[in-house]
């Protein structure tokens, strides 16, 4: 047992010395970090790095919104017959994220019994929540309490496999989309004023990102960021959990995951996206999603992460 | 026993390059001319601008100063943390004569008050601005000789010294994975502060009354960082490993300067209104790759065949390129009285960056520098037979300007980003000037 604690530590320190660099100390927030959980709870009213649990449901799939210092945030809530959608708000992130109340359920025949995978972009004096139902992706429009849905769904093509997970940002006056299926990410764009009831002119690009990661084992939720660079060159930033290879019997418990990311510029619409080569959220073993946002002057990551029994939302800051 | 050898490249690099005098001059009438002093410097300054100007005079001469500087260096918009660079600035010129025979002796010390060394290194990829840091934050200490060869025509030179460190830490002992408490090591530091010369030599013509011209020579140079840390002892406990060891050489470049090869030219117009122009070369193209280059030495006995030791990787050339910078400075006196004259100084100098625009993992940020100075000299004659000759007093205040510069990155991945450059440099300083 010694010799194989011994063996593994050697290897993984060794394995260290070939990986990505660690954070830099002043960094510009240009780039794609690679970020850290929040750990100092100095001024803070609650103890990161969890903003957001539930005693009861387990969260996933978080999708932040800012508005000055406000923060709202939308989490799928999963309960043990059916998921649904959530929402929490703070006029401060130091106040934290305190009540979650659902914002969105099933009740339209084409989606079944669950609505999940939140993706709330800022539309033209509204918002728009994209969400995924039975392996399809709704849209509903207006603001928290009354969204209007579409009353059929608005992406449904993942050519007869079901869509897993879905993100979405808004670019200018389009809406960008990426979907999982299977273990392929799609890109879909569509022009806001295409929106409406009828068939959405989607403009596709199959198998969007540039292979797999090299150190995980399967794809499993999506999160989307458009932002200008510092040179006010604008970037696409794709961020996805994964599975890692299970390597031992690790008995009763989750999966051990991680949060990649893949970036392209978007000078060209036929841009793919490219894998960073390791995973960005260090020190936060099974933590998965991620959902970003700037706030003053830096960058926000929400993420799911084992609190406990259940999956809940932290949170980290970069840089 | 199969011992695990591997040297490689890591990715840490340090700030490299210059000496705090060469980013912000020495002394405050030549700071206040924007630094074109080859040919019009005669004081203690002689000792960095033209070793040859040391046996212009005949006086001894010791001057005595003191300069502070504030990088406010920002990347996109955020402060980079530079530290201030201030010290203390001491010289002395000891002209002597025998027989026809004129020659002179010269000593500069600069002496910051917060680091006489630093070694600061980062991760390779981490933004910083390499010319403004760990090289503001060093010991100088320059001595020189000086000949007059004919009357008018003198030549210097001589070595500058500064410091690097050497150090070796020795643990020994039994290391037991997963159980701190059983765990024994004993210590042994041992490190040295070695010095590092580097010689300069100069020229200086005195035309006539009104124009010299002055040609000065610096080495390049280079600070080196030797450090090792060794560990030998038993791994386990019980031992598991008897007699193992891991052992670490890291050697990296601390400091670079590029050699400089720097002429000028000084005119005396008009009633005590002169003109100094320089033009410096600065071989910024032999800037060497800042990586460190670590050899592991491992030895764990039966598990050495588990070991993966990292790849060696090898950097790109940090591509700086030469540059040429122009100085110029203006000197007039205004005001001349029995026992008090006044003068009052501007300078400029622009300094190209040699920094290639960052586009791939290496982030050295710099941009266009623009220096404008200005500086006032009080002389005061006649203070007594302590004092039987003059007595200047200099003050001068600078602000160096970096324009936006922008880097933009090839790889959408990289960790940093694209980044945008900028900032000023405030100085100020004062300098007492002593003739006997």
């Amino acid at each position: 047992m010694r010799t194989h604690a011994l063996a593994l530590f050697l290897l993984a320190a060794c394995g260290t010395q070939d990986s990505h660099q660690g954070p830099p100390s002043h960094s510009p927030a240009s780039g794609l970090g690679p970020i850290a959980p929040l750990d100092d709870p100095t001024g803070l009213s609650w103890v990161p790095p969890f903003i957001l649990s539930d005693a009861a449901r387990a969260l996933a799939h978080p999708s932040a919104l800012t508005d000055g210092d406000a923060i709202d945030l939308w989490v799928a809530m999963a309960l043990a017959d059916r998921t649904t959608i959530g929402h929490a708000h703070t006029a401060r992130f130091e106040d934290g994220l305190v009540d979650i109340a659902e914002s969105l359920h099933a009740e339209q025949a084409w989606e079944g019994t669950s609505v999940s995978c939140p993706s709330v972009v800022a539309g033209e004096g509204e918002r728009l929540l994209v969400y995924l139902a039975n392996g399809k992706v709704g849209l509903a429009r207006g603001d928290e309490g009354r969204w209007s849905r579409r009353g059929t769904p608005l992406y449904a093509d993942g050519d007869g496999v079901p869509i897993r997970s879905i993100a979405a940002a808004r670019n200018g006056d389009r809406l960008r989309l990426v979907v999982l299926v299977g273990e392929r990410v799609d890109d879909l764009t569509l022009p806001l004023t295409d929106l409406g009831v009828g068939s959405p002119g989607w403009i596709v690009q199959v198998a969007a990102m540039v292979g797999a990661p090299r150190w995980g084992a399967s794809l499993i939720e999506l999160g989307l960021r458009v932002a200008p660079t510092a040179t006010d060159r604008w970037r696409e930033d794709l961020f996805f959990g994964v599975a890692l290879p299970i390597v031992a019997d690790l008995g009763a418990g989750p999966a051990p995951t991680a949060v990649g990311a893949a970036s392209r510029y978007l000078d060209h619409d036929d841009a793919r996206f490219q894998i960073v080569d390791s995973p960005i959220l260090s020190g936060s073993p099974f933590a998965r999603a991620a959902s970003t946002v700037a706030y003053r002057g830096g960058v926000l990551v929400f993420y799911v992460a084992r609190s406990g029994p259940r999956d809940a939302i932290g949170v980290g800051r970069w840089p | 026993m199969r011992r695990l050898t591997v040297a490689f490249a890591i990715l840490v690099a340090t700030h490299a390059s210059a000496n705090p005098v060469d980013v912000y001059g020495l002394g405050s009438r030549a700071v206040s001319l924007g630094g074109a002093m080859t040919a019009a410097v005669d004081d203690s300054a002689a000792n960095y601008y033209n070793p040859a100007a040391l046996v212009r005079g005949n006086d001894l001469r010791i001057d005595l100063g003191y300069r502070w500087a504030q990088p406010e260096l920002t990347l996109n918009g955020r402060d980079n943390g530079v530290e201030a660079s201030r010290g203390v600035h001491v010289g002395l010129v000891a002209p002597a004569r025998v027989g026809p025979f004129r020659f002179a002796f010269g000593v500069s010390l600069w002496l910051p008050d917060q680091h006489l060394t630093r070694v600061n290194s980062l991760a390779y990829t981490t933004p910083r601005f390499p010319l403004y840091e760990n090289p503001t934050q060093h010991l100088v200490l320059q001595a020189n000789l000086a000949v007059q060869i004919i009357r008018g025509l003198y030549i210097g030179g001589g070595l500058t010294y500064m410091s690097r460190t050497q150090g070796e830490v020795f643990l020994k002992g039994t290391v037991a994975i997963g159980d701190p408490d059983a765990s024994s090591l004993t210590s042994k530091v041992n490190v040295d502060l070695l010095a590092v010369r580097y010689p300069q030599v100069g020229i200086l013509w005195e035309v006539n009354r009104h124009v010299s011209l002055g040609l000065c020579y610096r080495h390049r140079f280079s600070l080196q960082l030797d450090q090792s840390v060794r560990i030998d002892g038993n791994v386990g406990s019980p031992p598991v490993v008897i007699g193992g060891h891991f052992a670490a050489h890291v050697v990296s470049t601390d400091l670079f300067q590029p050699w400089q090869l720097q002429a000028g030219v000084s005119a005396k117009l008009w009633r005590g209104l002169g003109i100094n122009v320089d033009l410096a070369y600065v071989r910024w193209s032999e800037f060497p790759v800042p990586a460190s280059t670590v050899t592991l030495d491992v030895d764990i006995g039966q598990f050495n065949a588990m070991l993966k030791l990292p790849r060696t990787r090898s950097f790109p050339a940090p591509q700086f390129h030469d540059i040429v910078v122009p100085r110029i400075g203006v000197e007039a006196r205004v005001l001349e009285l029995d026992r008090v004259a006044l003068d009052v100084r501007g300078g400029y100098v622009y300094e190209a960056t040699p920094a290639p625009e960052q586009i791939g993992e290496s982030n050295f940020a710099d941009a266009d520098k623009h220096t404008f100075s200005a500086g006032l000299g009080v002389e005061v004659r006649r203070l007594g037979p302590v004092l039987p000759l003059p007595l200047a007093i200099d003050v001068h205040v600078a602000l160096s300007y970096l324009p936006d510069r922008a880097s933009h990155k090839m790889d959408p991945r990289d960790a940093v980003g694209d980044f945008v450059a900028a900032g000023v440099v405030p100085q100020l300083g004062a300098t007492l000037r002593s003739r006997f």
